[in-house]
């Protein structure tokens, strides 16, 4: 299985969930009815117009057909719309804390590291880290709806006796489920679980109330009968409400459960395949099994997040939303004898900043994964489809070459990714053209309108950004939105505004540039806008295609000035013609910035088995000229992100990513 | 009958309506909260940086500035003294009185700062030592970082504060025990000047 049909089977499940959760609904309205015909027949037992319990009563069925659907979409749709904001939510409500993308504490260093190689190997910008402080046991989760506005979280418990590998493992677990679509699906999860748990919520507040409304009026005068006898009724009501719920609740967990166990065996697979060091994973799920606090959380919120964590971290036997532990390092480790050691807290050592397998490499170094860089390019020259075989399943090697990629920037830069203002002047500085007149006049606008702090730190970075080689500019982009992610909105605002004249500061516009304008709209952006409050275009076939034209055409254009455009376009359709049909060439003026952006957009929404061959005629058209950079194979990294496949960098390591 | 259930479910859902909404005004002022908290981490980390450096400077400048010893005693002095209100601060960056004593040592620090590198510049021979011009730029670029997390800080404790006190979820802030936060405000000439920059 690839990326593409993960991705295909995520969506499947989405849907398959949708009809255990409709099948939940219909069984609750008809045991809503059957308990109100019940409480009814009861109430008017011996009174003249008694309603029998066989009777056909359509009047009562549609009140409550009307009014249990009116509530479960209250509570769903209230509570997807609370998540839709993405990850960052979550990790807040679940009481987590941001952790500094510059920090100098020794094991928040190291986990940070970690996400940062992985999140480049895995072509994605690096997300924000969230620590859940007060939670002592083993545990860690992802979520947000796309790659785009993903968190990973991690508890204290975790960093407290995890090793670097260890943590490398988990941290591949959760990353698989960012790549697989799995977060999405939680988050549905929680959504419709919310909906049918508001039913019980209900009943609970109607007996609430009844409890305390009677004691009220039995002071003055009870009158009249009749009034205590709807008031029994409602009371049967709100209990027949509670008790449907909760049902109704169990059923929801046992399908939240059930999904959750597959996709969680999934991960740990994905982890193996993703770090090739099985015991990295196998000895964190150990380390699980013999600590005293195994994987629990202590959060009140926990529960209904339960499925999104990477341990059980809540004790159940039928709602485990995860593979008994034994069962899951075994599925690793076949020869494990099920015996867990007592797990002790580990003191971490400088030595664990730096992956210890690349140390190997670090001879070859720099001009090695030069080489690696170069070559991938020849490889996407040779055999374009090789790029998209690789989306969503970043290898050992890929990891190594990220690690390689980070540990050779000048300290400056490193230490400048990880700080906002040193983030700010770093994305200045690579939007700065070449020495020249463009460069000047960029200069001179800047000194107009940007902070001072920001210049004076980008006359600081300067030098080492011009020393930065084509292959380490879009890692040092990815790692620079941690960072960027600390600003405060009015910050971002005068940020993002600058971005924009530096990049109109010459009337051309590279795929480097709108490769930053977009990664700064889509992701920091959100921040301020979120998700739910954007009109999302929905795209029928007509809108795709032209999109997909958009795109194919920008593409033929972005190949230089040598390349021929028609040729280069032509060749991308050639290897789908069938299913894309004929289409032309665009004009350059309808393949602008703000084209391309909305052209992406609509790309994203189609499904993934479209996606794949619309990437692989992607690669195809850049490949036309038989000549790749090393820029063409960066952008179409970027142009794959934007449709949500994130792909590793290419290098030529062919025969281990192959298998 | 089924009219008084209609009914019923009517004002169930509109009282479940009213329940959402004072839960995401709560949720709303944890989430504000938890952004400023997350905030003064990171200047926490800056400050820390420059706490580091400072005493490192002054080791350098000792040999070459020996008639100036109490200018550099001043200058530890005013660092431990912002150092130690930087650890209070960070321990509840929600406290207003932990951010004014910060905010009262980073000017008194600043101000010894300045009057030493005001100093140094007599010194030639310190002016042009490798190692004081590597730590005088780090330093210059540190508060800057400081200044502008602090700014991101302040941004967020004002929309913090914004959200504490104006209606309605003023009324959520008052049951919940939310209290306004203080803005971290340096407003030394000398900070200023430290941001001086020509192209």
């Amino acid at each position: 299985m690839d990326f593409f049909e993960h991705q295909d089977r995520a969506r499947r499940n989405s849907r398959l969930l949708i009809v255990y959760f409709l099948v939940t609904v219909i069984l609750i309205i008809t045991a809503v009815y059957f308990a109100l015909i019940a409480i009814l027949a009861l109430a008017t037992s011996n009174s003249e117009n008694s309603v029998h319990v066989l009777d056909w009563n359509p009047q009562l069925l549609v009140a409550v057909v009307g009014s249990v659907l009116i509530l479960i979409a209250t509570g769903s749709i209230y509570k997807t719309w609370m998540l839709g904001s993405g990850g960052e939510t979550v990790a807040v409500a679940l009481g987590g804390v941001k952790v500094p993308a510059n920090s100098k504490v020794l094991d928040e260093r190291i986990l940070l590291n970690v996400v940062e190689e992985m999140a480049l190997a895995a072509g994605t910008p690096v997300p924000p880290v969230y620590l859940l402080e007060n939670e002592l046991g083993i545990n860690a989760f992802a979520a947000g709806t796309t790659p785009q506005n993903a968190v990973v979280g991690i508890t204290r418990g975790a960093i407290q006796t995890l090793t670097r590998d260890e943590l490398q493992g988990v941290i591949a677990h959760e990353f698989s489920h960012i790549l697989n679509g799995d977060m999405r699906l939680n988050l549905r999860l929680i959504g419709l679980l919310h909906g049918i748990l508001i039913i019980a919520l209900l009943g609970y507040m109607m007996l609430r109330m009844l409890i305390q409304f009677p004691r009220q009026s039995s002071k003055s005068d009870n009158e009249s009968k009749g009034t205590i006898g709807i008031i029994a009724a409602l009371f049967m009501i709100g209990g027949a409400l509670v008790a449907i719920g909760y049902i109704g609740v169990f059923f929801a967990n046992m399908i939240k459960a059930a999904v959750s166990r597959q996709r969680e065996f999934l991960a740990d697979a994905s982890a193996v395949q993703f770090t090739r060091n099985p015991s990295g994973i196998a000895d964190a799920l150990k380390k699980i099994g013999g600590w005293p606090k195994h994987a629990k959380l202590q959060s009140a919120r926990a529960t209904e997040a339960s499925h999104m964590f990477f341990g059980n971290g809540v004790a159940s036997l039928i709602f485990a939303t995860h593979p008994p532990l034994e069962t899951r390092v075994k599925r690793i480790e076949p020869q494990f004898d099920g015996q867990f050691v007592k797990t002790n807290e580990v003191t971490h050592s400088l030595s664990e900043l730096i992956d210890p397998r690349s140390l190997s490499m670090q001879l070859a170094s720099f001009n090695a994964s030069h080489q690696a860089a170069l070559s991938g390019a020849d490889q996407l020259e040779s055999n374009p489809q090789y790029a998209v075989d690789q989306i969503g399943e970043p290898g050992p090697e890929h990891i190594e070459h990220a690690h390689d990629l980070i540990d050779q920037l000048d300290d400056r830069i490193a230490q400048g990714v990880r700080d906002p203002l040193g983030a700010v002047a770093i994305v200045y500085g690579l939007l700065l053209a070449p020495e020249g007149e463009t460069r000047l006049e960029q200069l001179h606008e800047l000194e107009k309108s940007c902070d001072q702090r920001a210049l004076a730190e980008l006359q600081r970075v300067m030098p080492s950004i011009d020393r930065l080689a084509v292959e380490q500019r879009l890692p040092v982009v990815c790692l620079v939105l941690p960072a960027l992610h600390q600003m405060s909105p009015p910050q971002i605002n005068a940020f993002r505004l600058t971005v924009r004249k530096l990049i109109d500061a010459d009337r051309n516009w590279t795929l480097f540039e709108f490769a930053v304008q977009r990664f700064i709209t889509k992701r920091l952006v959100q921040r301020l806008i979120p998700d739910h409050d954007k009109p999302s275009p929905r795209g029928n076939l007509n809108t795709t295609k032209k999109s997909f034209q958009v795109v194919m055409s920008s593409l033929a254009y972005a190949g230089g000035k040598s390349s021929d455009p028609a040729n280069a376009f032509a060749k991308g359709l050639k290897l789908h013609a069938l299913t894309i049909g004929s289409m032309e060439l665009l004009p350059p003026e309808s393949c602008t910035f703000s084209e391309l952006n909305l052209a992406l957009d609509g790309l994203g929404k189609v499904p993934p088995k479209t996606q794949r061959f619309m990437l692989e005629a992607f690669a195809e058209c850049i490949a036309a000229d038989q000549h790749v950079t090393l820029e063409e194979t960066e952008m179409f990294r970027v142009i794959s992100d934007a449709l949500g496949c994130p792909m590793p960098p290419l290098i030529a390591n062919q025969t281990i990513a192959g298998n | 009958m089924s009219g008084v259930i209609i009914a019923l479910v009517v004002m169930g859902t509109v009282v479940l309506l009213f329940v959402f909404y004072l839960v995401s005004l709560y949720n709303n002022l944890i989430s504000l909260k938890n952004r400023f908290l997350n905030a003064f981490a990171q200047i926490d980390v800056q400050l820390k940086r420059r706490y580091e450096l400072i005493p490192n400077l002054v080791e350098t400048a000792k040999g070459y500035m020996k008639h100036e010893k109490e200018t550099l005693e001043a200058v530890i002095q005013a660092r431990n003294t912002a150092f130690s209100a930087g650890q209070q601060a960070a321990a509840n960056p929600g406290d207003p009185n932990a951010i004014q004593n910060l905010s009262t040592a980073e000017v008194a620090l600043a101000g010894t700062l300045n009057k030493f590198i005001g100093l140094a510049e007599a010194y030639p021979d310190l002016k042009a030592n490798q190692n004081m011009l590597a730590l005088q730029e780090e330093l210059t670029s540190t508060e800057n970082k400081v200044s502008f997390a602090r700014q991101a800080f302040n941004d967020a404790v004002a929309s913090y504060n914004i959200a504490c006190e104006s209606f309605p979820s003023n009324l959520v802030a008052g049951f919940g025990r939310f209290v306004p936060a203080k803005m971290f405000e340096i407003t030394a000439p000398a900070e200023r000047e430290a941001v001086k920059v020509q192209f």
